[in-house]
């Protein structure tokens, strides 16, 4: 029953997902490398919470899903972003911010 | 395709299966491919790639739960595991099922039934506003002419009143006459009783004129069965008694049933009977709307009392009363039919719900062991839980659906069943679907408690001591185990209670069956000749007609003998007359002793097998111009001469006037020229002797004639070819209710025998509950118990005492149950007792058996699994932990 679970908070993993997917359609293994690049590999995504949680994000209809060739030439699922998967990032962009700068106010006050 | 994935989540499933394994696939092999590229060995990239990856089956996994239907696909799962798991254990699966079946449809069955006979008898509106309105005193609870009309004109509180009067008419030009209910009624009666007229219109005033009242309404039955239900039917005429009438309505289905009228007509109340003593009409009346019994009968009662002083010679304790007119109309003894019923019926669900609970909690103790390793692998609680839930419904699915087939089948062989004649209605009871969805309802409930019990117990269990003791007698499952005995217990004693009752019925039953009516009943058709009072201008005329009707009869092939009578064997005495020995003064004979008084064709004696004790039967002699000449019964004969020879003394009765326009009067004195044993005149129980008195029609003609007919072969042949010939004699002739004498005699103990059916058959169910119950529980016991067993076995215990080991408990459950058993049956036997014919209600023959039975049973319900016990090897049995 337990599975294996990312460090990340799953809202975390769910906002980074849909950043990563924004710019246009891009399939699953696409995403965990260009998640790993961009975090210089720092965040090690599982492939355990990926793959739930893409086909989660699809299912409330925040990411759209269609079979197409990759580079490979082979069959791939790319995913693409939705008007509310957009307003979705949108709003969580803006709490991870009000998130963020709340923390690094706080650690700051600490140091002080 | 889309709706196919709609519909059929399964097939969804496959493509989705498919996508999703595709998909991580291709992630794999892109990996593989990066891998290669940063220059690993293949091998090495495929390692470290798998690697990388994790569990691919637990990705998936997850990702199947994220997705729609996934619930769907877990259920379809868990219907798959728990029909596998019901389809090992088929002998708990059909003894619920069948269980559940004979619970559910037994009692849906019953309880519809009851409810549509004794509570909802009819289908009126304003029901509690319809009332029956009569005269008490000392007579019959009918009202006279001008009380009836005085009420109907000083009253307030009645939006419709009708005068109404029974009646039978012979209907002739609409195929073979018939003879038919018909009643003469007040034109407010289709107010009261009716709604709107299927066809045509209601009675309205101005029917009830002299001279506009030869119109008629037709029931709906009636139109169905005698006009082919045409629609061109208003306006036709048909002949009532040799008169014309006009069709003006047919009647709407149902309501209408109320008496078994088949047509109505209005009443036109006679000169003569316009008077104040005497009581003759029926009398029906609706309240206005808003008024209440109380009230009503206030004002009935101050304008009874004042018509009373108005005209106290008339009226001299007599009292005008009403009732409600559709509240009751069951006779008391099939109420008691149907509520005896109605208890053995609820004994019969509570020892099913029992063996049930008692079957699910077995299975459930045997199974703790396999939750505990189910758990121990990683079953969570909530999953453990849905898959009994399931396999619960499953069960209660299947049983419901058999339940309802059952409840069908039984509803209309109860309809079958139960005679006719003894409810007031002819109705057909439909299936009540609340009663029906709410018995579903409590049987499923039943099955889903017990069902969930051992999954929220199991699912939490202490591991180690489920796992370690490998089921055996944990002290939890002792107290389990010591409710389930008390469950067989009860039902021990429950199944004593209906088979004693069961029992009790059967012999009474039998006994009845035995009954000597004092006549041979085999082979013999009866048949009712109804004939108007004015179709014979005289005597003569009459007597001729009596003549030729036995000889028609007779001629035709297959008819040994034919016999014309004014009264049928056990139907009752028809004509009852204060009788006397000449000489003997009046007033010595008791005033209520009355005889019966047979006018019947000479080949009445041989047809009918009566036993001669002396002199002879009637015969060719005894005609019109020959002295008066009678046959007398035993009991007469007892009771006139006592040890005299009643040959050639004589018995004086009054004369019965044969024709309505033949003057009554004087008296007869009939010597006596036979003495037969007595035939049963009333039913079957009726045990005490009743005088009677035998003559010719020929020297005592009357147009009151039933015909009896002995056949050689087949009594269908004849039967089909009675109404045609006797029209041949008179075309206007009737003919009604062809019945064989056995069939009469077999209605007589119709109640008896849907009593005894019924509690026999619930009694059998509830033995073969109990006795599965019992098996059950033993059998568990001994599988419980298999180390104990063997070890036993190994240490040189005999055979003798392992089966001991196992009988003890079965017989002590055995034992109690038929004491709690034995008193109940006692209670029971008290309820019955007025039920009951020439059977005690403590009947220890009776007692005995059932107890024997019961016993038997009990001991075979043991010995399956102490076989079983005996088979155990010590070496299996100590390997088996």
């Amino acid at each position: 029953m337990s599975s294996p679970k990312s460090d990340l908070l799953q809202g975390t993993l769910d906002m980074l997902i849909l950043k990563v997917v924004a710019p246009g359609a891009i399939h699953g293994y696409a995403i965990s490398k260009r998640l790993r690049q961009i975090s210089q590999d720092v965040l090690q995504i599982q492939q355990g919470s990926l793959y739930p949680a893409l086909h989660r994000l699809e299912e409330r209809k925040w990411l759209q899903a269609e079979w197409k060739d990759a580079e490979s030439g082979r069959e791939a699922k790319f995913y693409r972003l939705t008007a509310a998967g957009r307003k979705q990032l949108e709003v969580e962009t803006s709490n991870w911010e009000r998130l963020s700068g709340a923390v690094a106010q706080v650690m700051r006050t600490h140091e002080a | 395709m889309l709706w196919s994935g709609a519909f059929f989540p399964r097939l969804r499933r496959k493509t989705r299966e498919a996508a999703l394994d595709q998909e991580l696939r291709f992630h794999l092999e892109e990996q593989i491919r990066d891998n290669l590229a940063a220059g690993m060995t293949p091998d090495e990239a495929r390692r470290a790639a798998a690697l990388e990856f994790g569990g691919l089956a637990q990705i998936k996994e997850e990702c199947r739960d994220v997705a729609p239907h996934a619930w769907l696909d877990a259920l379809w799962q868990d219907v798959k595991f728990s029909a596998r798991s019901l389809g090992k254990a088929r002998g708990y699966t059909l003894t619920a099922l069948a269980t559940l079946a004979i619970g559910i449809g037994f009692s849906a069955a019953i309880y519809s039934y009851l409810d549509g006979i004794l509570l909802r008898p009819d289908g009126f509106e304003d029901r509690d506003r319809l009332v029956w309105i009569y005269e008490t005193g000392p007579g019959q609870k009918l009202i006279s002419t001008l009380n009836y009309q005085d009420l109907a004109e000083q009253n307030t509180v009645f939006e419709y009143m009708a005068p109404h009067r029974w009646g039978w008419v012979t209907v002739t030009g609409a195929g073979l006459p018939v003879q038919a209910n018909c009643e003469s009624v007040g034109i407010h009666f289709t107010d009261i009783f009716q709604g709107k007229p299927l066809l045509g219109r209601n009675f309205q005033p101005g029917d009830d004129q002299k001279g506009r009242d030869h119109v008629v309404i037709i029931t709906y039955y009636f139109w169905q069965s005698q006009f082919g239900g045409d629609p061109d039917i208003i306006g036709r005429s048909i002949m009532l008694d040799g008169e014309p009438y006009t069709i003006i309505g047919v009647g709407e289905k149902g309501p209408a049933e109320l008496s078994p009228a088949k047509m109505l007509r209005p009443l036109i109340i006679p000169e003569q009977m316009k008077t104040r003593n005497a009581r003759w009409l029926l009398a029906w009346g609706k309240l206005k709307p808003g008024v209440t019994m109380e009230q009503a009968r206030v004002q009935v009662e101050t304008i009874s009392q004042r018509l009373n002083q108005d005209h106290p010679g008339d009226n001299k304790g007599w009292k005008i009363q009403f009732e409600s007119a559709v509240a009751d109309r069951t006779p008391a003894n099939v109420k008691q039919s149907l509520y005896l019923l109605m208890g053995s019926v609820g004994l019969v669900m509570l020892i099913a719900c029992a063996n049930l609970a008692n079957l699910t909690l077995a299975r459930g103790a045997v199974r703790e062991r396999e939750i505990a390793v189910r758990a121990a692998l990683g079953a969570g609680r909530g999953r453990l839980v849905r898959q009994f839930l399931t396999e619960s419904l499953l069960l209660s699915a299947g049983g419901g659906v058999l339940g309802v087939g059952v409840a069908y089948a039984s509803l209309a062989w109860l309809n079958q069943l139960v005679p006719k004649n003894y409810i007031p209605i002819n109705k057909y009871v439909e299936m009540d679907g609340r009663v029906l969805l709410f018995v579903l309802g409590l049987a499923g409930l039943t099955a889903l408690a017990f069902g969930l019990y051992p999954a929220l117990k199991g699912s939490r269990p202490d591991l180690r001591h489920s796992l370690n003791q490998g089921g055996l007698a944990s002290s939890g499952s002792r107290s389990h185990q010591r409710f389930r005995r008390a469950l067989v217990i009860l039902e021990i004693a429950l199944a004593i209670v209906l088979l004693f009752g069961g029992g009790l019925l059967l012999r009474s039953f039998a006994k009845l069956k035995e009954v000597q009516t004092g006549l041979n009943t085999t082979h013999v058709i009866t048949a009712g000749l109804p004939s108007g009072n004015l179709r014979f201008e005289n005597e003569d005329q009459l007597r001729g007609y009596l003549r030729k009707i036995p000889e028609r009869v007779s001629a035709l092939p297959g008819v040994r003998e034919a016999a014309l009578t004014t009264c049928l064997p056990l139907r009752g005495i028809n004509i009852g007359l204060p009788f006397r020995a000449v000489g003997s003064k009046q007033d010595k004979q008791p005033p209520d002793s009355f005889t019966y008084f047979k006018a019947v064709s000479p080949s009445y004696f041989r047809l009918l097998e009566l036993r001669l004790l002396r002199g002879r039967f009637l015969d060719a002699r005894d005609t019109k111009g020959a002295a008066p000449a009678a046959v007398i019964n035993e009991t007469m004969a007892k009771r006139l001469f006592g040890d005299h020879d009643p040959l050639g003394q004589s018995v004086v009765l009054p004369r019965v006037a044969p024709l309505a326009n033949a003057a009554p009067g004087e008296e007869i004195a009939w010597e006596v020229v036979g003495v037969v044993a007595d035939e049963r005149i009333g039913g079957l129980r009726q045990d005490f002797p009743f005088p009677g008195l035998y003559a010719t029609l020929d020297q005592a003609p009357m147009p009151l004639l039933f015909l009896l007919v002995r056949t050689t072969g087949d009594p269908a042949l004849v039967q089909r070819a009675l109404p045609q010939a006797l029209t041949e004699v008179d075309a206007g002739q009737a003919v009604a209710d062809l019945l064989s004498l056995d069939s009469i005699k077999a209605t007589m103990i119709g109640k008896e025998r849907l009593d005894s059916t019924v509690l026999g058959i619930f009694a059998g169910v509830s033995l073969l509950l109990s006795a599965l119950g019992l098996y059950g529980v033993i059998s568990y016991s001994v599988a419980q118990r298999t180390r104990e067993i063997g070890i036993r076995g190994a240490l040189g215990a005999t055979s003798g005492s392992i089966l001991w080991l196992t009988f003890r408990s079965g017989l002590l459950m055995t034992g109690v149950g038929l004491l709690l058993g034995i008193a109940g049956a006692i209670g029971a036997g008290r309820i019955l007792a007025t039920m009951l014919f020439q059977v005690d209600q403590f009947d220890l023959r009776t007692l005995a058996a059932i107890v024997a039975v019961q016993v038997v049973v009990a001991l075979l319900a043991c010995f399956l699994p102490a076989r079983r016990a005996l088979k155990v090897s010590p070496l299996v049995a100590l390997r088996c932990e």
